[in-house]
């Protein structure tokens, strides 16, 4: 029998409507101080569905299908595929519907979410919880990361954090989340940041007035008692 | 609320059973945490800092109570450090105070704060029915989740009976919601009850009625001053004097009855007040008051930056002022932008036509048919600009001088070298310079002369233009929210830059002055402008159109 530990590390193996295989790798939560927690999604076709299956990469706690729609990533573009009823700014969506900044998406009878793509310098989006339908934990939003995800205080970033002084910007690469800031001062896990640095595996970012870290989208490690230095 | 620093990391065990996630709140008595146990519920963990003992006991009574509206208090804990924490139901969302700053700046549609209101009287009056006051009622203790108000932070609670009046010794509250008594060390369940008055004031208008710099000035006003209830819907005044009464006694006894009394006013039912008592005689300043800790930083959550609602409370007549946050819709903009265009056209017409202004860019004093068109056209377009250019910049609440200034400064340098073009085609001159003004302090921007000819040239206009477009406040001309359609002082402020510019840049300076005034003139008059006693029910308006 594998530990717990072992079990872990192995990627979380999910099936979506296409056939592909999603994995833990597609998924992380971001926890920010002061802020919130979101899930942090890098695959170009995002499944929502209820709880009742474990197929969909965003899973709420609603009455929803299994597969409820599919949200596809294409040049910066997003589309909804509804595989059950669904709406879109208030119009039924037979089987494609465009989704643009500020699109409402409303799913079955009761979930409402609202749809935005803050940033014209960064194809991610971003999905907020309108109703109070939310995956188990109680999330503040997810992110659909293409490239980079902005965390911090402008009406650009995919993540607002009104009480930071600048923005710190989430870098998407080679399966890594690599973060880097212009001009804000960070450290991770104590240490300086010079450029960019990769904080994957739960690296605790701190800057003036802000924390956070990224975990993969599993059950967390067994923590450690300790206060922070 | 502040993320500061807090003294656990994301991942760490301080509590057994419980992972913390990351901070939420630090702050007050403490800091929160957000952590999961390790069958996977979710809980906000208090770690207390200060006071632990009035909280901990205060928590203790509050314990096992149940009620919808109430954030459930699980358990109380101590830590291997004898460090206590207290484990409570996590409540996701925004904070009231949050949903304020966020989406009603200027105060919330009355059905939306009726029904934060009945969710706290439900919680509330379950409290003082338990014998309990919360003492600490706020915006940021108030939550709305699966559409029920939930009130957080009852960890300021305590027994209070009638015998027990007074006996409170310390208390740290938030002084914007603080009841006057509380400053002699009173706490009866009235206090909730004025807290909750100032909590429906701020949910109908955006700010708080008694605001100040200081925290002894905001007591004072909370002491003396009565609320100006005019901003609030006329219905509704008596209800709000009545709970907002100095007098505890004659405070409306409880948010039940303040409730009824509402939902009367809104039904067009005439409520009988008691008269309001004499204001009592001013305190001395808050930190000599007794029984009663406060500090600085209470005023400014975070001290150096406060937050930008409160900018608002700092100086409240700036919330019917040029620096207002407003929800103008993109439809409302473009049309008051079109109609202060159009002005433009009318205003600019009068003046060229009347030969005093015009003649100011004719050394013979008899202005031409086509000096008038020529100086005209480059007035309207300056207007037109300044017109269009600030429009987008309106109730945003926030005023970036560096950005709009160089903005502005852009803009004007367009309309320099347009006027220009202008004067080039239809071959009209300025005024020669006067023999006094041959000798400008700048003659010339690097190997571009201001001068030639004896007149300005192309760089001259755009320096000229340019410049005087940059150093005025010109948004505040074209707000609608200015204090007054034409301010005199604004024009005479106007026509002195441009008579500097003028000397400064070697421009003439009678068109210098005629421009700079005529664009003033020109501006302030086009400008949409809304009366102030207007304002308030435009501020309703937008924000009900932008919800």
């Amino acid at each position: 029998m594998p530990s717990l530990t072992e079990t872990r590390e192995m990627p979380a193996r999910r099936t979506n409507p296409n056939g592909s295989l999603s994995t833990n790798h597609d998924r992380s939560l971001l926890w920010i101080d002061a802020v919130g927690g979101f899930l942090l999604v890098t695959r170009p076709a995002v499944t929502i569905g209820g709880p009742t299956g474990a197929d969909s990469d965003i899973q709420l706690l609603a009455s929803l299908s299994r597969t409820h729609a599919t949200i596809h990533r294409d040049n910066g573009h997003y589309r909804l595929q509804a595989h059950a009823p669904t709406r879109v700014n208030r119009q039924d969506v037979d089987d494609w519907a465009e989704l643009s900044d500020g699109a409402e998406i409303s799913l079955g009878r009761s979930v409402q979410l609202d749809f935005h793509q803050p940033s014209v310098l960064s194809a991610s989006a971003r999905l907020g919880f309108q109703s109070d339908h939310r995956p188990a934990q109680s999330l503040d939003g997810v992110v659909l990361v293409a490239d980079t995800c902005l965390l911090g205080p402008g009406r650009d970033c995919h993540v607002n954090c009104p009480e930071w002084d600048d923005s710190v910007i989430l870098i998407r690469r080679d399966r890594q989340w690599l973060v880097r800031s212009p001009r804000l001062n960070l450290e991770i896990n104590g240490e300086p940041l010079r450029g960019e640095a990769d904080v994957s595996n739960g690296q605790i970012v701190t800057g003036p007035e802000l924390r956070f870290h990224i975990e993969p989208n599993t059950p967390a490690d067994t923590p450690q008692r300790g206060r922070q230095t | 609320m502040t993320s500061g620093k807090f003294t656990f990391a994301p991942g760490t065990k301080p509590l057994t059973g419980f992972t913390i996630k990351r901070g939420i709140q630090r702050g007050g008595f403490g800091e929160v945490y957000y952590a999961l146990s390790d069958g996977g519920k979710e809980v906000a963990l208090k770690l207390l800092h200060s006071h632990v003992e009035i909280e901990r006991r205060g928590t203790e009574l509050c314990l096992n109570l149940k009620h919808q509206n109430l954030v459930s208090i699980i358990d109380i804990r101590q830590d291997e450090d004898d460090d206590t924490w207290i484990v409570m139901e996590y409540v996701s969302g925004k904070t009231l105070d949050r949903i304020l700053t966020d989406d009603f700046p200027n105060g919330m549609p009355v059905d939306d704060a009726r029904s934060w209101l009945a969710g706290l009287a439900a919680g509330v009056d379950y409290l003082h029915d338990k014998g309990i006051v919360h003492r600490d009622l706020k915006p940021q203790n108030l939550y709305r989740e699966h559409g029920q108000v939930k009130i957080g932070d009852i960890g300021l609670s305590k027994i209070i009976t009638p015998s027990q009046r007074g006996a409170q010794t310390e208390s740290i509250g938030t002084i914007y919601y603080m009841a006057p008594e509380i400053s002699r060390g009173e706490y009866g369940p009235e206090i909730d009850v004025y807290s909750s008055a100032v909590i429906l004031y701020e949910l109908l208008t955006g700010y708080v009625p008694f605001a100040g710099e200081t925290t002894a000035e905001i007591l004072n006003r909370h002491l003396t001053d009565q609320p100006d209830l005019n901003p609030l819907p006329p219905r509704l005044r008596p209800v709000l004097q009545h709970a907002l009464a100095k007098d505890a006694a004659q405070r409306t006894p409880s948010l039940g009855e303040f409730l009824a009394e509402f939902d009367a006013a809104l039904d067009g039912q005439t409520i009988n007040i008691p008269t309001a008592p004499a204001p009592q005689p001013a305190p001395q300043p808050a930190p000599t008051l007794p029984g009663l800790v406060v500090s600085e930083q209470q005023v400014h959550s975070r001290p150096g930056k406060p937050p930008r609602r409160r900018t608002q409370v700092y100086f409240p007549a700036d919330h019917l002022g040029p620096l207002a946050h407003r929800n103008i819709p993109l439809s409302q903009r473009g049309l008051e932008a079109s109609a202060g265009m159009a002005a433009a056209i009318l205003f600019t017409a009068l003046l060229a036509a009347s030969g005093q202004w015009t003649g100011l860019f004719n050394d013979s004093h008899s202005a031409t048919p086509l000096t008038a068109v020529a100086y005209g056209l480059t007035t309207l377009l300056a207007a037109w600009a300044l017109l269009v250019g600030t429009k987008a910049w309106e109730g945003t609440g926030r005023e970036s001088l560096s950005w709009r200034r160089l903005s502005l400064l852009l803009l004007g340098g367009g309309v320099g070298a347009t006027g220009w073009w202008l004067h080039q085609v239809l071959l009209v001159d300025l005024p020669p310079l006067a023999a006094s003004q041959t000798a400008g302090l700048v003659d010339s921007i690097g190997s571009m002369e201001l001068v030639q000819n004896n007149q300005p040239t192309l760089t001259g206009y755009v320096m000229f233009f340019g410049l005087l477009f940059g150093i005025r406040r010109w948004w505040w001309h074209t707000d609608g929210f200015r204090p007054k359609r034409l301010r005199v002082l604004s024009l005479l402020l106007t026509t002195s830059v441009s008579a500097l510019l003028g000397l400064v840049l070697q421009f003439p300076l009678s068109a210098a002055i005629g421009w700079g005034l005529g664009i003033a003139i020109v501006v302030q008059l086009s400008a949409p402008w809304i009366a102030p006693e207007l304002r308030q029910a435009r501020l309703q308006e937008e924000g009900a159109t932008h919800a």
